[in-house]
């Protein structure tokens, strides 16, 4: 076999219903790069339409990119892509996980694992290098994940990674993760392993990925990486005043100052001013506990922690001891909604008991919630879950759909009062499947159906879904108005993509953005100052484009889109500006594929259309514009000012959205992708334009390509 | 070029030197260099290096070195130097409602460089609301009762409530 660079060159293929286990060429996908693209190929040609997520007949792709194991910085991403249990129609969807699995596969000498079939009893996957086999798995079916996890490493000793499902992957609920390490979750997909009786993939590699150029152009890329990278959001100004800042941003991740510490770590660590020239101190930046947590959970961070290649250390690993009275161990690491997701279902919020420090309550139950949803793989819909109960609770809901016996079993006074002690009874419920309250975990979707919910559900903007299709916003209207909303009503689930965030939120006064926006997407029109929106630009389609792209490159690459693409830097002397060719240099120097940004973002742009075809042919319908991209009510209604008044849309103070204007959006986002302007709907010529000739064939057989 | 030495030598290596240790050089400190702090500041006027910068308070003037702090954080220094922290808080809410534009949390006056006391803002934001230099500062809250100025000159109420709310609530519910 010819050597091949960045990639290993190989996907190992494993058939649960007959015990095959084969290997695949990797380059034969190379036009859709890696990862989350690659894996939308094999979707396409190997997963009929109409297939359900549980069926044998459904595969479950586990993807790195070519950037896993090279060093690339925040390179540790793995990407997961199937049918989504969630999606009204089953959707193709990605969900991820960073931590060091994707890197271990790598050395093992796999670029992706693509499972298929069912097995006919629990099973876990073990992979040593070359050598692979299906271990009877009648010891660890039923475990939480953490049990999971350490008797695998029993076995296969502490340098392996093991990716897992918990208790709700097994009961198959559409609300539940694959997870990997002490904190790195991929929502949405853990019930496809259950239902494949597949409990866990354990990787222990001991080789290497081979790099193309001389390891000193790779080193001084890296270097000029570094150089531009920022905090956690790629965040380039500190929250707080620095000598060396000109700029602040009380949103910043780039929480590290003088006088704060890790306080648990022994001795404490100061986080310190860590200018942006001291490269040994990037990993001290993103404080990310006293955020998650609150100021009161300094003394209780051990230390941040993170994935594999990644400077940015965005995983709070905090030690509190008052986990113990709920029968946990004290160690809890997560981030983001790995902490708000779980607690966000004490509705009433956790008020601190007499003799607790400010916040302290709250930092115990997100830390419990944390550890709940972590170790029974709970998924939360980002952040859905708790809206859920809380809607269900305020509407009367589960004292009508409850059986009687099951409502009066449920502790709601701890609910009521904020006692903590309410998620582990919650959680037990809900990932053991008991009941009926164990629907919670069906998905917006579903459980509106089942619980009929009323229309106040969707058009309600406390409940903020953002689709009838069952997913929440992220990062959508909110984030420069009609860009965020837009690439919102491009996906199947929450939107995942911060190519647009990382932006907008990196912390530098509006009149720069705009500058840098004009450099990239052609005009300052491609962003609005945050609350303050115009109407539609072709820039912000542009800007869209861009973004849905660039995602998707990333999760193919895979690189973190929490961090990239760098479109931003902390560096005055460049004038904030950071370098998004970086991913191509990257590429040519790590595959010796030589492709420029241009051509990089057409591969990227190849796979999204691929994934749009696939939507087309879940729905069965061309008609994205009416069927798949439409939001729900409350975003496109005006809000109301603290004086009760509306807030007309297009004035400031709100970032409320028109009909008009988002159908207009639309329109002219199709028409950046070259897409059927009436329908969003890929068109035959730029499906065969992109080489996907056999995608247009099959859409035209179905009747599916736009007139 | 010659290094320089001389008297002005020695100032800008004593306002370099406090820079690096962060903090501000009254004209006043340089006395021991210099015959008087007029003097200094003549002879720093006359012929200091670019990175040398000044900035003219009530009753003295302040020197700092650019290689080691920002403007910006040189003005918190000065603003605190100043000792008036009704200005401090007024001046610095101005500042960022015109330069991203944001309103200014109040917590953040808690906070370093200004490490103040919640009674003393508290004492500086009531005082403000009678002086009509100030009149330009409002205030505005989020749902979840945190306090946020800003500077109407360059801001509008409207937009100021939106960006609070957001800033404090919303984007800790989108994450």
């Amino acid at each position: 076999m010819s050597v091949t660079y960045g990639y290993t060159g190989k996907i190992l293929r494993v058939n649960l219903t007959t015990g095959k286990i084969s290997t695949d060429d990797t380059l034969k996908y190379k036009d859709f790069i890696g990862g989350e693209g690659m894996a939308m190929k094999i979707m396409w040609d190997e997963v009929p339409a109409g297939t359900h997520p549980f069926a044998p007949e459904n595969k479950i792709v586990f993807g790195t990119g070519p950037f896993c194991g090279t060093g690339v910085p925040c390179s540790g991403r793995t990407n997961i892509t199937s049918l989504l249990p969630s999606n009204p129609f089953h959707a193709v969807s990605s969900s991820h996980m960073g931590g060091y699995f994707s890197v271990e596969l790598k050395y093992a000498g796999w670029d992706m694992i693509v499972v298929e079939g069912k097995s006919p009893k629990p099973v876990w996957l073990r992979i040593e290098d070359g050598k692979v086999a299906l271990e009877d798995a009648r010891w660890i079916w039923g475990k939480g994940i953490f049990d999971t996890m350490a008797m695998i490493g029993s076995q296969m000793g502490k340098e392996a990674q093991v990716a897992a499902i918990g208790q709700a992957g097994e009961n198959q609920l559409n609300l539940s993760v694959i997870r990997t390490g002490a904190s790195h979750s991929a929502g949405g997909h853990g019930g496809i392993l259950g239902a494949k009786n597949l409990k866990a993939i354990g990787v222990k590699g001991t080789g290497s990925v081979k790099i193309a150029a001389k390891p000193e152009e790779l080193m001084a890329l890296d270097k000029y990486m570094m150089s531009l990278i920022g905090a956690n959001n790629q965040h380039v100004v500190p929250k707080n005043p620095q000598p060396w800042a000109e700029y602040t941003s009380p949103s910043s991740r780039w929480t590290a100052k003088k006088g704060l510490y890790w306080g648990a770590a022994n001795p404490p660590v100061e986080t310190g001013e860590c200018y942006p020239e001291d490269m040994q101190s990037v990993g001290l930046r993103t404080y990310k506990a006293v955020v998650d947590l609150g100021p009161v959970a300094e003394k209780y961070t051990v230390r941040m922690g993170g994935c594999a290649h990644c400077p940015i250390r965005c995983h709070s690993q905090v030690k509190i001891p008052q986990l113990e009275r709920y029968g946990m161990d004290p160690y809890v690491a997560n981030t983001c909604m790995g902490f708000y997701s779980p607690f966000g279902v004490m509705i009433n919020g956790t008020p601190d008991l007499p003799g607790q420090e400010p916040g302290e309550q709250s930092m115990i139950a997100k830390g419990l919630g944390a550890k709940l949803a972590d170790d029974y793989g709970m998924w939360c819909n980002y952040g859905q879950i708790g809206r859920d109960v809380l809607y269900a609770h305020k509407h009367g809901i589960f004292k009508k759909v409850l059986p009687a016996e099951e409502y009066a079993s449920i502790p709601w006074d701890m609910l009521e009062k904020g006692d903590p002690a309410f998620l582990v009874d919650f959680y037990d419920r809900v990932a053991n499947k008991k009941g009926e309250l164990w629907h919670i975990a069906d998905g917006s979707y579903y459980l509106a159906k089942r619980w009929n919910f009323g229309e106040d559900y969707w058009s309600d903007y406390k409940y903020k879904l953002w689709s009838k299709l069952g997913f929440p916003v992220h990062h959508s209207n909110e984030a420069s108005g009609q860009v965020g909303a837009l690439i919102s009503c491009f996906s199947n689930r929450d939107a995942q993509n911060h190519s647009h965030m990382n932006f907008i939120a990196a912390g530098l006064p509006i009149d720069m953005l705009k500058d840098i926006a004009a450099e990239e997407w052609g005009s300052r029109d491609a962003i609005d100052d945050v609350k303050n929106y115009k109407p539609m630009t072709a820039a912000k389609a542009k800007f869209v484009k861009w973004s849905l792209s660039r995602s998707l490159l990333h999760n193919s690459l895979t690189l973190c889109n929490w961090m990239w693409p760098m479109t931003t830097s902390p560096l005055k002397e460049r004038k904030y500006r950071g370098d998004t060719g970086l991913e191509a240099q990257f590429y040519t120097l790590v595959t010796g594929i030589p492709k420029s940004k241009e051509d990089l973002d057409l591969d990227a742009e190849r796979a999204f259309t691929l994934f749009r075809a696939l939507t087309v042919r879940a729905m069965g319908t061309a008609d994205m514009r009416k069927n798949h991209d439409q939001t729900t009510e409350w975003v496109v209604t005006a809000e109301k000012g603290k004086d009760g008044k509306d807030i007309a849309q297009f004035t400031p103070g709100t970032d409320r959205m028109t009909q008009d204007d988002m159908e207009i959006g639309r329109t002219m986002v199709y028409k950046e992708f070259g897409w059927d302007e009436k329908t969003g709907s890929p068109t035959r010529a730029r499906l065969e334009a992109l080489g996907l000739s056999d995608v247009a064939q099959e859409l035209s057989s179905k009747g599916l390509l736009p007139a | 070029m010659a290094e320089e030495t001389g008297p002005l030598a020695a100032l800008m290596e004593k306002i370099r030197a406090d820079s690096a240790e962060i903090r501000l050089t009254p004209a006043s400190c340089l006395v021991p260099l210099a015959p008087d702090a007029e003097s200094a500041a003549a002879a720093i006027e006359a012929g200091a290096d670019a990175d040398i910068k000044m900035m003219r308070g009530s009753a003295e003037r302040y020197y700092f070195s650019d290689r080691s702090m920002t403007e910006a954080y040189a003005k918190h220094l000065y603003r605190l130097a100043e000792r008036d922290p009704v200005r401090l808080i007024a001046d610095t809410t101005r500042d960022e409602s015109k330069t991203y534009p944001r309103p200014t949390p109040v917590a953040a006056f808690l906070e370093s460089p200004f490490s103040m006391t919640q009674p003393e803002i508290d004492a500086a934001i009531a005082a403000m609301a009678s002086i009509q230099e100030y009149a330009d500062i409002r205030t505005t809250s989020a749902s979840n009762g945190a306090l946020y100025l800003y500077s109407a000159t360059h801001l509008g109420a409207a937009h100021a409530d939106g960006l609070a709310e957001w800033i404090e609530v919303g984007q800790k519910e989108n994450p």
